[in-house]
């Protein structure tokens, strides 16, 4: 690493990214749980 | 050793040499393994492909002259230089973008941006393309992103400060080489930090926890950790807060200048006309439009030239030449801003990181077209300074003579005193004399102004 990331920053992602990641996390949770969820519905009742 | 570019001299893994000018990059082998996993795991492969990153091939055979060079590489050339202090909104935003683009693209192929410097983006046109192919390292799990207030201080305190207090501020870019200080933005932003998410979160709280960690031990650093999944999530953010970032260029005077000059149909016609001759006979190929206001005669220009360069002071003016040329992803004329009374100078250590305008010249063709009474009547700069100023930037100079009773130069003389004396054809013609050779000089029918073509003395 040559540039200087400050400490200050460093702690301050860890704290920021643990949040955003989380939301990122859910996020991609909730879009497989949407897509099972079509996806069970096609196989259930067919499209249309 | 062939010496290093003077700007060339941060990052250990290498370093850019210019020889017989043909541009080098020299590879260290400090870098060896990250720039091996930048070719194995396709990443320089799909940058390259996609337009992000400049294509490079490496030149074997050239000797960069020091012993831990582990690949000499010959980069392809951008046209021309920008800085991001002479960028307009649109630009600074579209090159926040590219490196959050790259960025997000590296970590799918476990690798990551080492820096997000706004100098590591250059304009080809309108598209900003990434220079710097050893910006890039292997990603090591739970490592944080090194570059977060880099990229938060080079991008996103400039974006801010333009669409949230003024459009003028990005030019403090300008003695802030490394970025605005985060904390310098809070205070500018003041209040208006609290608007939005990005300013209050990753500069305001960011430039809080800057500050008071400031003493932090290099144990603390260490322990800190950040999951990919987090990463991803703040890139993301950053994204959203780039693009959320928004400045719709108002009303000034010369944005509108292109629908308020004066011109008759035909006089604009027979001028366009004129310029067009001018270009063919200079065969030039790179032109720099001074005073190009949203760029009509640059794109004119290049219907005879290769590319062009246009600049000007108004950040309006140069936002709505970037947007045009963005919308069709243009790649021959890059619009800059920049004033002509206070030009970009030499800059950075020992004067020789970031290079003057004049010294990334000279063009082809200078076009000086309604900018003389601007400078002369407006900035009160005489004929001799100015002839001298642009006899540094090219070969031949376009340059349109606007008498004082002029229309447009009496709106500059509205509200002063007439303190000059000097500004007549005769003083014109012999200031000019000075630099130049006179291969032409045409009346523009229906006005008053005289176009020359100038050719400047050895």
């Amino acid at each position: 690493m040559y540039i200087d990331p400050q400490a200050g920053s460093i702690i301050f992602q860890v704290i920021v990214a643990g949040l955003l990641g989380a939301v990122f996390t859910l996020k991609r949770w909730w879009g497989y749980v949407v897509g099972a969820l079509g996806s069970l519905r096609s196989w259930l009742f067919g499209h249309g | 050793m062939t010496e290093p570019l003077r700007g060339s001299y941060r990052d250990p893994s290498g370093y850019v040499f210019e020889r017989s000018g043909t541009l080098y990059r020299c590879v260290r082998y400090s870098y060896a393994e990250d720039y091996d996993a930048l070719l194995s795991t396709g990443l320089y492969r799909e940058l390259a492909d996609a337009g992000l990153l400049v294509a490079h091939e490496e030149a074997a055979s050239v000797n960069a002259g020091v012993a831990d060079a582990y690949r000499v590489l010959r980069p392809e050339r951008v046209p021309f230089i920008s800085y991001p202090y002479e960028w307009c909104f649109g630009q600074l935003r579209a090159a926040a973008l590219c490196t959050l683009a790259i960025q997000r693209r590296a970590l799918a192929h476990g690798m990551v941006l080492k820096d997000s410097s706004a100098y590591n983006v250059q304009f080809r046109g309108a598209l900003p393309v990434f220079i710097d192919s050893l910006s890039f390292q292997r990603y090591r799990p739970g490592v944080p992103w090194v570059a977060y207030r880099q990229f938060c201080e080079h991008f996103l305190a400039p974006l801010v400060l333009i669409a949230r207090v003024d459009p003028t501020l990005g030019r403090i870019l300008r003695i802030h080489l490394d970025g605005i200080p985060l904390d310098v933005t809070a205070r500018v932003l003041g209040g208006r930090a609290f608007r939005s998410w990005g300013s209050l979160v990753h500069i305001l709280l960011h430039g809080r926890s800057v500050r008071r960690h400031a003493g932090a031990t290099a144990a603390r650093v260490r322990k800190a950790a950040v999951s990919a999944a987090s990463l991803r999530g703040l890139i993301d953010d950053l994204e959203r807060c780039v693009r959320a970032c928004d400045w719709t260029p108002g009303r000034t005077e010369w944005a509108e200048y292109d629908r308020t000059h004066g011109y008759s149909t035909d006089a604009q016609t027979a001028k366009r006309q004129l310029v067009t001759d001018y270009l063919r006979r200079s065969g030039a190929q790179v032109v720099w439009d001074l005073g190009a206001n949203t760029g009509e005669y640059s794109r004119l220009a290049l219907d005879t030239a290769a590319r062009a360069v246009a600049f000007d002071a108004d950040v309006a003016a140069v936002e709505r030449n970037y947007r045009r040329q963005a919308e069709v992803g243009d790649t021959r004329l890059l619009p800059l801003v920049m004033d002509l009374t206070d030009p970009s100078p030499a800059l950075g250590f020992n004067l020789r990181e970031r290079l003057s305008l004049a010294e990334r010249g000279p063009a082809d063709v200078v076009l000086a077209l309604a900018l003389i009474h601007h400078l002369g009547l407006g900035k009160n700069v005489p004929f001799a300074l100015m002839a001298e100023s642009l006899a540094q930037l090219g070969r031949f100079l376009i340059i349109e003579f606007v008498p004082k009773h002029d229309p447009q130069a009496q709106r500059l003389l509205a509200a002063r005193e007439d303190v000059f004396t000097d500004y007549t054809l005769e003083v014109f013609e012999r200031s000019f004399g000075v630099w130049y050779r006179r291969l032409d000089r045409q009346p523009v029918p229906g006005t008053d102004r005289i176009l020359f073509l100038l050719e400047r003395t050895p």
